[in-house]
């Protein structure tokens, strides 16, 4: 893969209603290396921190309320009032046992990638950077393993 | 300078290693709040974190003993070796059998992790102290090996959404 993001330069938030899930992957951002990882307990937290910075990345909890997608699909619709916020990379990542449909719920709802606990840096790096640099790619992959269920 | 989570008695005054030692001792705060959840995904990411980022740190300080020929290196390496071992078994049977994870055990992994790197830095890594204050050589190679860089080393193979997707792709 290369390392072609200079992680250093990259800032994010994690929106997550778990506790947990949020100190985890904000602690897992920053060992990347990220320079600014900051944590929303809700999706209008999180839309409070875009109006006031630009990020260069979402990672969001599929299982929240209302859901991951639910959040992802209102920013891709409203995200437009805030410079920038509509086009942010996002990454969902699911709970354990993540299943082909919740990949085409979160290609449907605008998301860029998605992926499942447990998740290794690795994994949430290599998720990241494909959200970043090919941020169509998520979707159409997903969109070409829904045809050839159909 | 003052950490978030490296104890003051254990700061070995070489920033590179104990920035890593601060990141360690916070993955197993992190642990400890981990093993109390309902969510097994939290719980395994963070031991895989930890084994993650315990082979890096590793890897960092043994590109320092190269860079300055450093005498003890090869007993530092087998004691890097043997908790590799370690680690990657209670990674492995947590993923296998996850039940056997009783409060009990989990406070054993604990006590062990911590007992494990206070002794490890109070008696080893503080004796490889004056050998990198002078060799700036070496804290220069470990500095240029970064987090991301070591895990961009194996990551083509790595595929999150395909772990989803199953054989569904042919």
């Amino acid at each position: 893969m290369g390392n072609a993001i200079d992680w250093s330069r990259m800032s994010a938030i994690v929106v997550a209603e778990d506790k947990g899930f949020r100190s985890i992957v904000q602690n897992t951002l920053r060992r990347i290396g990220l320079r600014d990882v900051e944590a929303a307990k809700t999706g209008s937290d999180a839309f409070n921190l875009l109006m006031s910075n630009s990020y260069s990345l979402i990672v969001v909890h599929r299982e929240m309320k209302p859901s991951g997608a639910k959040f992802v699909e209102v920013l891709r619709k409203n995200g437009t009032k805030i410079i920038g916020a509509a086009q942010v990379p996002v990454v969902i990542v699911a709970n354990e046992g993540a299943t082909p449909e919740m990949i085409f719920e979160a290609a449907d709802c605008g998301a860029n990638y998605l992926a499942q606990l447990p998740i290794s840096a690795q994994s949430l790096m290599k998720a990241a950077q494909i959200a970043i640099s090919q941020p169509q790619a998520f979707a159409e992959r997903a969109n070409a393993a829904r045809a050839r269920l159909a | 300078m003052t950490y978030e989570s490296l104890p003051a008695d254990l700061v070995t005054g070489i920033d590179v290693i104990d920035a890593d030692h601060d990141r360690l001792f916070g993955l197993v705060e992190l642990f400890r709040e981990a093993k109390t959840d309902q969510n097994l995904g939290l719980l395994k990411t963070v031991v895989v974190g930890l084994v993650e980022y315990t082979v890096y740190h590793f890897r960092k300080e043994e590109i320092g003993f190269r860079a300055c020929g450093y005498a003890e290196a090869d007993r530092h390496v087998a004691e890097h070796r043997k908790l590799e071992a370690t680690a990657a078994q209670v990674e492995k049977d947590l993923d296998s059998n996850p039940d056997s994870f009783t409060p009990e055990k989990m406070q054993e992994i604990d006590d062990f992790l911590v007992d494990w790197l206070d002794n490890h830095i109070r008696k080893s890594d503080m004796a490889f102290r004056a050998t990198f204050e002078a060799s700036p050589d070496a804290i220069a190679a470990m500095e240029d090996f970064s987090f991301s860089g070591h895990l961009a080393e194996g990551a083509e193979e790595v595929d999150p959404m395909g772990d989803i997707l199953g054989d569904l792709e042919g």
